[in-house]
């Protein structure tokens, strides 16, 4: 008899502890919830900040292309009749500068063509031919036993 | 190709006129021709190969040529307009045909088709010399 009321004791007893272990689940639940929603909150903030950081640097590209174009020879002031003529004479005479030293280092580029041609013909001329027997249309030896021969248009 | 295969002595390079391009080309090959006669063949060669924008391709600029290689100008200029070498140029046209060319550039090594690359074609005649090396060799042993 004592045996059995022990043991509803000690039913009752675990019932108690399972009854308190169960109401303390709940507790945290809504501490993830608060977490959980101030991590989104942050991943929002970060990713408005990032946005924002994103904006700033497009902005900030925009306004160093501004500064490029300002820059950038004879375009700028063509483009812009608009603008100040103080402004757009600024802006014209360094790209003038600019512009003179791209012609200057355009000129001998184009004058470089002939010269190019000319040191080619003088490598096919010395280099090539240098020393080798050449009568006419052919080079080499006359004797030799193979004869290539090629039939050509220069154009 | 030619410090593979001429400068070593296995074969000689002939360069033969194959007009395609009508008038224009037929004048280019007979200047050419022409300066050959005064030893500037190849001078000629050159300048026509290396004209990008064709300026020397007509009288005037064939005349011009043949001033800058200091060249007999009243000899050239009668060579050009007597047209002394149709018959050579007609000659090689005709060869040309029966060597079965009908493009340019068209090699040929000892009249048979060469390869269509400078590699190959260096490559044949190299195989060609030490086949005729080995042959000659197996005479004389």
């Amino acid at each position: 008899m004592m045996l059995k009321l022990g043991l509803i004791v000690a039913a009752a007893g675990l019932l108690l502890a399972a009854c308190s272990s169960g109401g303390d689940d709940p507790q945290p639940a809504p501490e993830a919830a608060t977490s959980s929603a101030q991590s989104d909150a942050q991943e929002e903030q970060a990713a408005t900040s990032y946005r924002a950081g994103q904006s700033e640097s497009t902005a900030g590209t925009e306004t160093e292309r501004e500064n490029e174009e300002a820059a950038q020879p004879s375009a700028a002031p063509a483009d812009r009749g608009s603008e100040d003529t103080e402004q757009s004479a600024e802006q014209s005479a360094q790209p003038s500068s600019e512009q003179a030293t791209a012609q200057s280092e355009a000129e001998p580029a184009a004058d470089a063509e002939p010269e190019q041609q000319a040191m080619v013909g003088q490598i096919i001329e010395t280099g090539h031919r240098a020393g080798l027997f050449a009568n006419r249309n052919s080079v080499g030896d006359p004797d030799a036993a193979i004869v290539i021969t090629e039939y050509s248009d220069f154009l | 190709m030619i410090e593979e295969v001429v400068r070593t002595g296995l074969a000689r390079y002939e360069y033969r006129h194959f007009i395609i391009f009508g008038a224009v080309s037929q004048f280019a090959a007979m200047a050419t021709e022409c300066a050959g006669d005064q030893g500037a063949w190849w001078e000629f060669h050159d300048a026509y190969l290396l004209d990008a924008q064709a300026r020397s391709f007509t009288r005037a600029g064939a005349i011009e040529l043949a001033r800058d290689e200091g060249l007999d100008l009243a000899r050239f200029t009668q060579c050009i307009d007597d047209e002394e070498h149709r018959e050579r140029l007609l000659q090689m046209q005709i060869q040309a045909r029966a060597d079965g060319v009908s493009g340019t550039p068209t090699f040929r090594i000892n009249g048979a088709p060469a390869a269509r690359s400078l590699s190959g074609i260096i490559d044949q005649v190299q195989a060609a010399a030490e086949a005729a090396e080995t042959a000659e060799n197996s005479e004389g042993g």
